[in-house]
């Protein structure tokens, strides 16, 4: 299977990044409706609504069901989305998996389906009847813009390889010699330092974490795009990883140091056990806060800047703007590759304390 | 506080997601991709040594063919010196010949001459015997007719006597 996506298509790299792009296209809708919600009470009447900053960046950060690129409203009051309309998959507790469009929540309305009627409330979708429990397994935005990360990764991943079997030996060609700084330098100046002879066995694990965290990174800075990486859930799953590969492969100095920390007079540990049991999971939730709030905080800037435009409600601000958004974007490049760096880096050292022979 | 709580769903996506990505990339390319590095390091890193053996080969192969040189030279100083010594040999061995054959020859001129100087000699006491017998025959003949004169010619005759 993987053979087959990895090694046999005949299809360069390029021709699939069209094919993707074309995909992509196709996948865009345009969704309109009147604007049916509560709180518009001058039907018919064309009304602007007050621009509330906190409100909208909010909205960009966080994540949605159906993948907004632009929306507008025309003088009637009729709301005109643009994007691309991912499923939402409901579990509903003791009945069964529930698949919708996300298109049809998207004016606040009541959406009817097997088991039930749901409504989306600020993207989280409940069952109207308050007794029945919905878990939601959509595939959100957020999940699909990683998705699509997932494939870029393996078109990307899949030249570099072919690049390496049809240039085993000689210098790197290609996207092979864009990768080739990036996974060297992963690996002689942030695995290796750490990991020394566990270099081979962990090296898989972090170069993936690295690259997974980085495309999503940038993914996030592509106008239109989601903000995956700065997702909290995003963020605690690649800790929780971390948390897990440090535990299991922990040998017995590592342990040893949790459960008798040397040095250490024997009175004192009833107090030092809890602090260092506590230590295992601090670090990884500063690893997950740390991306989280980079990437978010980021956006979060970029995007406040841009609102200047809307809130002083004149053109030329966005002329003056400009000048600090664009050289703040590119530091949010900067910030990407940064993040991704540490998170693995820190990874790196987790582990590597974890499986060291000596302290 | 939304935007701080994880959602179930995503957790589920990106777990998915990310097992894809580590089984396929992780599990699959990055230990074909470490291994090719690690191939093209070793190689150069052969190329590299296999450089400085040829390097020290040429300087072994250039210090032996100077080792050559010098025991040729050695050789040919050797030969020539001991053709000199030959040579020098045979010029004195027949110089020491020619010495030697020149005495021989002086030798035997000398023993000849000596032998014929003893010849002469005994020719002449020969001849002084007989001559003295004349003399003699004469004295004694005369010695009847004059005493001094007899003297004198005896005095005569041995101043002819001489040779």
């Amino acid at each position: 299977m993987s053979d087959f996506i990895i090694m046999k298509s005949t299809y360069s790299f390029y021709t699939r990044f069209a094919t993707l792009a074309l995909l992509f296209t196709a996948l865009l809708q345009t969704s309109s409706s009147y604007a049916s919600d509560g709180h518009s009470d001058s039907h018919g009447e064309a009304h602007v609504k007050e621009y509330n900053p906190v409100e909208t960046i909010l909205h960009h950060v966080k994540d949605e069901h159906y993948w907004t690129l632009y929306s507008t409203t025309d003088e009637s009051g009729h709301e005109h989305h643009y994007g691309i309309n991912l499923p939402v998959i409901l579990y509903v507790e003791g009945q069964g998996l529930e698949f919708l469009s996300s298109k049809d929540f998207l004016h606040h309305n009541e959406v009817k389906g097997k088991f039930g009627t749901y409504v989306n409330h600020h993207e989280h979708i409940a069952s109207v009847d308050e007794s029945v429990k919905v878990l939601d397994f959509s595939l959100t935005k957020n999940a699909a813009s990683t998705g699509l990360s997932v494939i870029l990764l393996l078109i990307i991943f899949s030249a570099i390889s072919k690049g390496y079997k049809k240039n085993a030996g000689k210098a790197p060609s290609g996207i092979q010699s864009v990768f080739e700084p990036l996974i060297l330098y992963m690996r002689d100046e942030v695995i290796q330092p750490n990991l020394g002879k566990n270099t081979d066995k962990f090296l898989p694990y972090l170069l993936t974490l690295f690259f997974f965290i980085l495309i999503n990174n940038l993914l996030g800075l592509v106008p239109g795009g989601a903000n995956a990486s700065g997702n909290i859930s995003f963020t605690m799953l690649m800790a929780v990883f971390t948390l897990i590969i440090t535990n299991i492969n922990g040998n017995k100095h590592y342990w040893g140091h949790i459960f008798a920390t040397p040095g250490v007079p024997g009175w004192l540990l009833p107090i030092m056990i809890p602090v260092e049991l506590i230590g295992i999971f601090t670090k990884p939730i500063a690893l997950m806060l740390r991306l989280f709030a980079n990437i978010t905080g980021g956006h979060i800037v970029l995007l406040s800047f841009m609102s200047l435009v809307f809130i002083l409600e004149a053109a030329w601000v966005g002329g003056v703007a400009s000048f600090i958004i664009i050289p703040l974007f590119f530091m949010e490049i900067f910030v990407a590759f940064l993040q991704a760096y540490i998170f693995t880096m820190l990874s790196a050292l987790f582990i590597g304390s974890a499986v060291s022979d000596h302290h | 506080m939304d935007i701080i709580t994880p959602g179930v769903g995503l957790l589920f996506w990106n777990t998915i997601f990310f097992l894809v990505v580590f089984l396929i990339i992780g599990k699959k390319i990055v230990p074909a991709i470490s291994k090719s590095l690690k191939d093209r390091e070793e190689s150069i890193d052969n190329a590299l040594k296999s450089a400085e053996q040829a390097k020290a080969d040429i300087a072994q192969l250039k210090a032996d063919n100077e080792k050559m040189k010098e025991a040729a030279r050695a050789e040919r100083e050797e030969i020539i010196n001991e053709a000199k010594a030959k040579a020098d040999a045979m010029v004195a061995e027949a110089t020491e010949s020619a010495k030697a054959e020149s005495k021989r020859i002086i030798d035997e001129a000398r023993a000849s001459i000596e032998a014929e100087k003893r010849d002469a000699l005994s020719e002449i006491k020969g001849v002084v015997a007989e001559l003295s017998l004349d003399i003699a025959e004469k004295v004694v003949r005369k010695q009847l007719s004059d005493d001094s004169a007899q003297q004198e010619l005896v005095k005569e005759l041995v101043a002819e006597a001489k040779i």
